[in-house]
């Protein structure tokens, strides 16, 4: 449910980059959500959107996209992605460690702070914990097209 | 868009900041010098006198907060983000809540995100105080922590009377200083040991009161003992200000930061 904080974050960030170009229109505004922080892109885009409305920016085009988390194996050298072992992997964290939200949904804590995959992943062929993350991981706001 | 993709949580953490008086880092190079004793016995002192605190535990590999603070509980997330769990008054956040007893090898840029994430996907709210435990050194997450608190970051220096871990706080200090950080002031811990006779020994030595001056630190703000019973009182799930000699160093260390405003050098 942290997608509306998230959202406020990327809302202010528009403004700030806005304020920097003289105060240029914002016509759309393109966010990356990595699949390993398991965000909803629906309602990112719905709180983008209202969010968006509120801070007096209501005509702006937001595209939420899902972009894969890669992960590169430093022993080994195996690439995978987090959808290969997403199901091994949210399996492998214990019920005392999910985090419920308002409506008592439970969330692993990737889905706060994706970087905290470490704990529970390893590299699919060689069982190494010692790998690099690529990609978006969270969320990413990745291009904003002004008007000039 | 210029400079490439940006991290909306970049933007957020530092307005989480903002909203907090002082940003105290609790650092040292050397690791084992008691940083995390100091960070957590200031952030209770600080609450015990009716001070807004929050602490967060940078120190991802060996996440030792949990422990010394004795947080427990249910964790909660809602439209604001994480809800910090509560110890001692103080709002706490550390990866041992998050990943249990399992380890966290994370590193370089990825422990600069987390950092990021600490920061600005918790539910802070409005602080007097955001104490930070750091890992030792000089590495990613206090580089990140730096780079988001900007002027609000102080540092608060933890060392032992050892040549060694004087040394290294000598170097921690010019680089702050070329950072433009601000220095809270020297906490010398396991100063001395008070022997049931009384006698007061000193097993590391005197601190070099001349390199301190060399370094323009002046006298350590605290020395603070070593107890014995803090060992016993961790075990206990007690806090470390409540253990009777390194309780009382650590109460008069979080009135004396309380005082002083912004001090620094």
């Amino acid at each position: 449910m942290h997608e509306w904080k998230l959202a406020s974050g990327v809302v202010s960030s528009l403004l700030d980059y806005a304020r920097s170009r003289g105060g240029a229109r914002i016509i759309s505004a393109t966010v990356k959500v990595g699949t390993l922080s398991m965000i909803d892109p629906q309602i990112m885009r719905e709180a983008l959107v209202m969010i968006s409305k509120e801070a007096g920016i209501e005509d702006v085009e937001f595209k939420v996209e899902r972009a894969e988390t890669h992960f590169t194996c430093m022993k080994c050298s195996t690439d995978w992605t987090f959808k290969d072992v997403e199901e091994d992997v949210t399996a492998n964290v214990p019920d005392d460690l999910l985090i419920s939200d308002e409506s008592g949904d439970k969330d692993v804590p990737m889905h706060y702070f994706p970087e905290l995959v470490h704990a529970w992943m390893r590299c699919p062929k060689c069982g190494s914990r010692d790998y690099r993350m690529t990609g978006a991981s969270g969320v990413i706001l990745e291009k904003v097209e002004v008007e000039e | 868009m210029s400079g490439g993709a940006l991290d909306p949580r970049v933007r957020m953490a530092k307005q989480a900041l903002s909203d907090m008086d002082r940003v105290i880092i609790v650092c040292s190079v050397k690791g084992g010098v008691g940083k995390s004793t100091v960070a957590v016995g200031l952030a209770s002192g600080l609450s015990r006198i009716g001070r807004k605190v929050g602490l967060v535990d940078l120190d991802f590999k060996a996440t030792p907060i949990k422990r010394m603070t004795g947080v427990s509980g249910n964790r909660r997330g809602n439209r604001m983000g994480i809800v910090p769990l509560i110890a001692d008054g103080v709002k706490v956040m550390s990866a041992a809540t998050e990943v249990g007893e399992k380890a966290l090898p994370v590193g370089g840029s990825e422990a600069e995100s987390l950092v990021v994430g600490f920061l600005s996907v918790v539910n802070w709210g409005r602080l007097d105080y955001l104490i930070a435990d750091m890992p030792p050194g000089m590495g990613e997450e206090l580089m990140a922590l730096l780079r988001l608190a900007g002027s609000k970051a102080m540092a608060l220096l933890v060392t032992t009377p050892s040549v060694l871990s004087l040394d290294a706080v000598v170097r921690l200090v010019a680089f702050l200083r070329g950072e433009g950080v601000g220095i809270v002031g020297l906490v010398e811990n396991m100063s001395y040991i008070t022997c049931d006779c009384g006698k007061i020994l000193r097993p590391f030595g005197e601190i070099d009161e001349g390199r301190l001056k060399e370094a323009g630190l002046g006298q350590p703000i605290a020395k603070l003992p070593i107890d014995p019973e803090v060992e016993k009182s961790l075990c206990r799930g007690l806090s470390v200000l409540d253990t009777p000699a390194l309780g009382e160093g650590l109460r008069r260390l979080a009135l004396l930061v309380d005082g002083s405003g912004h001090p620094g050098s």
